[in-house]
């Protein structure tokens, strides 16, 4: 069977292209997987995002607080983990592991005394599924995009704690990978317009997808 | 496993080429020179157009019936003043009222040459990548 099978183009990108991606985005624009208060983070820069506390009645200057993902690794169907992975990816989905930083500042005060700020940090252990969503709006328009289906945190007890958990990550992974895009000007190098008439599916630890130029 | 893989069809590649052709366009060159009374010019222009792409494994590229347009435009001159004699009223005076001294010049003598035609060729080619940076 050929490439391109029954269309004209055919374009496939390796876990490890799309590792190479992330990593060269993510070194060079910590600011999309690093987050935190004033304490953290007192200014957006490159290599990370100032956030506002979050306000809670008496407590001085609100809750500090951090987050900050480690470089995510995707892994493409089949499963490369050799069974590391509690959320092996199936057919047309992929597998992304990170570790999440959870800082807190854990303030002491008393009265008009702002007293101290500890910073306690949590490393967590994220493993989430997720799939490979085309936004396609006419030939040579449009991007293809990452999205997060589900998350596994392991060994938190109880489980409702690590639902919450999970939660908050999914949310915090699908908006940083939700900045990572590939525009179909990307696959075409301006040459010409990608028809997209087939993808993007996960296979062979690639991304494939199929179509015709105009 | 590469981190990249393209592939494009015999259909895609004629439809790159054809673009290409359009981006290309038409390339001309002109000059021209001069010796004494003697002068040359020239222009050339070359398009290409039309043509197939047949895709050969292992890495064969061919190229068929594609046209290409050209034309070539060849002017010769010859300016006579250079050697031939100056023809010049002399100024004439008459009841304190002069004409102007009046001189005929010679015409330059100019031959025009084109020609265009279409060549069709077929030809087989293979690429050869190089590497512009380590990254």
């Amino acid at each position: 069977m050929s490439l391109t099978q029954a269309h004209h183009i055919f374009a496939g990108v390796s876990e490890t292209g799309i590792n190479s991606f992330i990593k060269a985005i993510c070194s060079a624009r910590g600011h999309y997987i690093n987050y935190g208060s004033a304490s953290f983070v007192p200014v957006t820069t490159a290599g990370a995002t100032n956030m506002a506390s979050i306000p809670f009645p008496g407590v001085p200057g609100g809750i500090q607080w951090a987050v900050s993902l480690s470089i995510p690794v995707l892994d493409l169907f089949p499963d490369s983990s050799g069974g590391a992975s509690p959320l092996p990816p199936v057919a047309n989905s992929f597998n992304v592991h990170t570790q999440a930083t959870i800082v807190i500042g854990c303030a002491t005060w008393d009265g008009r005394d702002k007293g101290t700020t500890v910073p306690l940090k949590a490393l967590l252990d994220v493993w989430a599924l997720g799939e490979v969503v085309p936004h396609y709006s006419g030939p040579g328009t449009g991007f293809v995009g990452l999205k997060v289906d589900s998350v596994r945190i392991l060994g938190i007890k109880p489980s409702t704690l690590g639902a919450v958990l999970e939660c908050l990550l999914r949310m915090i992974l699908a908006a940083a990978l939700g900045n990572i895009t590939v525009p179909f000007q990307a696959f075409s190098l301006g040459a010409f317009k990608l028809i997209l008439e087939q993808g993007p599916e996960i296979s062979d630890d690639q991304v494939k997808v199929w179509g015709a130029i105009s | 496993m590469q981190d990249i893989v393209a592939a494009a069809d015999e259909t895609a590649t004629t439809i790159l080429l054809l673009d290409a052709e359009t981006a290309l366009g038409t390339t001309t060159k002109s000059g021209s020179g001069s010796l004494g009374p003697f002068g040359a010019g020239y222009t050339v222009a070359v398009n290409f157009s039309g043509g197939t792409i047949d895709l050969t494994p292992p890495n064969v590229i061919g190229i068929t019936d594609c046209n290409l347009h050209y034309s070539v435009s060849l002017s010769f001159s010859l300016d006579l003043n250079s050697f031939l004699p100056h023809f010049c009223l002399p100024q004439v005076c008459l009841f304190g009222i002069c004409t102007p001294k009046i001189c005929i010049s010679w015409p330059t003598i100019t031959v025009p040459f084109s020609f265009a035609d279409i060549v069709k060729f077929t030809a087989d080619f293979t690429l050869n990548p190089h590497l512009s940076g380590s990254t």
